[in-house]
């Protein structure tokens, strides 16, 4: 349904009613969404919720059974999924670890380009150098030509963030970013997301189960139970105890505790957020 | 854009007849990583041997490269030690840099070489067939 005055188009991801199944189990179902460009969503839930599946649909790289989705204002085809995907930037260790195992690193962040797992043949000196700077800027220049899985989860992690970024993309879905980084590289691409943030243009779909570390960044919420929307709307208005209760099905109670964190210092070398978008 | 996407899918199929992993030297497959409709996104080439996506490279190019390694004994991750891994490494790596000169110098396009390769013989290292008379001349000019 769209409101008067209001472009189709103007949804960045529109989802009616979407559902994936395999087999007879169904792993998303009844997935209503609009997602406006330059938002920025948490997606919270529990372990085997479908939030990772969720977003490898969103990403163009699953197809849901049920359901339409569009995003920026088209449904992936055969014809416009490579094209589309160009412009998502997606992380996602948990689904890139099963496709991704003697890949060389350099391999993996050049193929952020085409949309696809592999490399193709048009890769310019340019894009050589923007995927080494990449590299560079996440601690791997040295790591280019090692295999996937000769790395650390956190070095994993870095390598799939500098994938995501080859294209300086348009949309960005997080699926757990901090998943394997130290605190230092936490901390720092922690800085890049909040500077990339207050892009306008930007939107952002951001996975994770800390959510002291990402809540006051991200307006709205999207809470998935057991595959299905068990709450969306402003974040403010879902992190409460009333809400948390009955999404965790028992009584849960808010605590604001005083934490200490290791930070890099203000002189530190940050992370150029040109090199990113 | 169909035409692009059709181009892609030609491309690989056609790679996987003619190039080879730069890796190992072993053919190619295609592989299906994906179950979904999106047949030019689903689909990779795929080296069976090293267990990897890989692009491939002209045969030519992966032969001149481990004769290259072999030859002059080079290895590009001396840190990594001597062993096959590192000795795969520093082909592919070289055969890399071939490519990118090929390429660059107008012989290579994604369709194969512009210009027929005349190979040397000990590059290619071809078998040569003896019958008895040549064997037994060559036992005596090897063992007088």
């Amino acid at each position: 349904m769209t409101m008067p005055n209001e472009s189709v188009t103007e949804y960045v991801i529109e989802a009616k009613d979407l559902g994936f199944q395999v087999g007879r189990q169904k792993l998303l179902s009844g997935i209503n969404l609009r997602i406006k460009k330059g938002e920025h969503w948490l997606v919270y839930g529990m372990n085997g919720c479908g939030k990772t599946t969720l977003m490898s649909i969103l990403a163009g790289f699953r197809q849901q059974t049920q359901g339409e989705l569009q995003v920026f204002g088209e449904p992936f085809t055969n014809e416009n999924v490579l094209a589309q995907r160009k412009r998502i930037g997606w992380v996602s260790s948990s689904f890139f670890d099963l496709r991704y195992r003697h890949e060389p690193v350099l391999d993996i962040v050049l193929s952020g380009k085409f949309g696809t797992y592999g490399t193709g043949w048009d890769i310019t000196s340019a894009d050589h150098n923007h995927a080494v700077d990449l590299l560079t800027a996440f601690g791997l220049e040295d790591k280019r030509y090692l295999s996937y899985d000769r790395l650390s989860k956190g070095q994993r992690q870095n390598v799939l963030l500098a994938r995501a970024f080859m294209n300086r993309p348009e949309l960005l879905l997080l699926d757990e970013p901090y998943s394997g980084l130290d605190v230092l590289a936490k901390a720092r691409f922690m800085e890049l997301l909040n500077q990339l943030m207050q892009q306008e243009d930007l939107t952002v779909l951001f996975v994770s189960h800390e959510i002291n570390d990402v809540r006051e960044q991200f307006t709205h919420t999207i809470m998935l139970r057991n595959g299905r929307l068990f709450a969306q709307g402003r974040t403010e208005e879902l992190f409460q105890e009333k809400q948390l209760s009955s999404f965790f099905q028992q009584p849960v109670q808010m605590h604001t505790v005083q934490q200490t964190t290791i930070a890099p210092a203000d002189n530190h070398r940050k992370l150029s957020v040109e090199l990113f978008r | 854009m169909q035409k692009q996407n059709e181009k892609r899918l030609d491309v690989l199929k056609k790679r996987v007849q003619r190039c080879v992993c730069k890796s190992c030297g072993g053919p190619l497959s295609l592989r299906q990583l994906d179950y979904n409709e999106f047949e030019d996104a689903r689909i990779e080439l795929f080296c069976e041997h090293c267990d990897k996506l890989e692009f491939g490279i002209e045969p030519e190019l992966y032969t001149s490269a481990q004769y290259y390694v072999d030859e002059y004994r080079v290895n590009f991750y001396p840190d990594m030690g001597n062993n096959q891994m590192t000795r795969r490494m520093s082909i592919s790596y070289v055969a890399d840099i071939m490519n990118w000169a090929m390429q660059h110098m107008g012989y290579l396009t994604k369709e194969g070489f512009t210009v027929a390769p005349d190979m040397e013989g000990k590059i290619l290292q071809e078998c040569i067939v003896l019958n008895d008379q040549m064997a037994d001349d060559l036992e005596k000019e090897l063992m007088p």
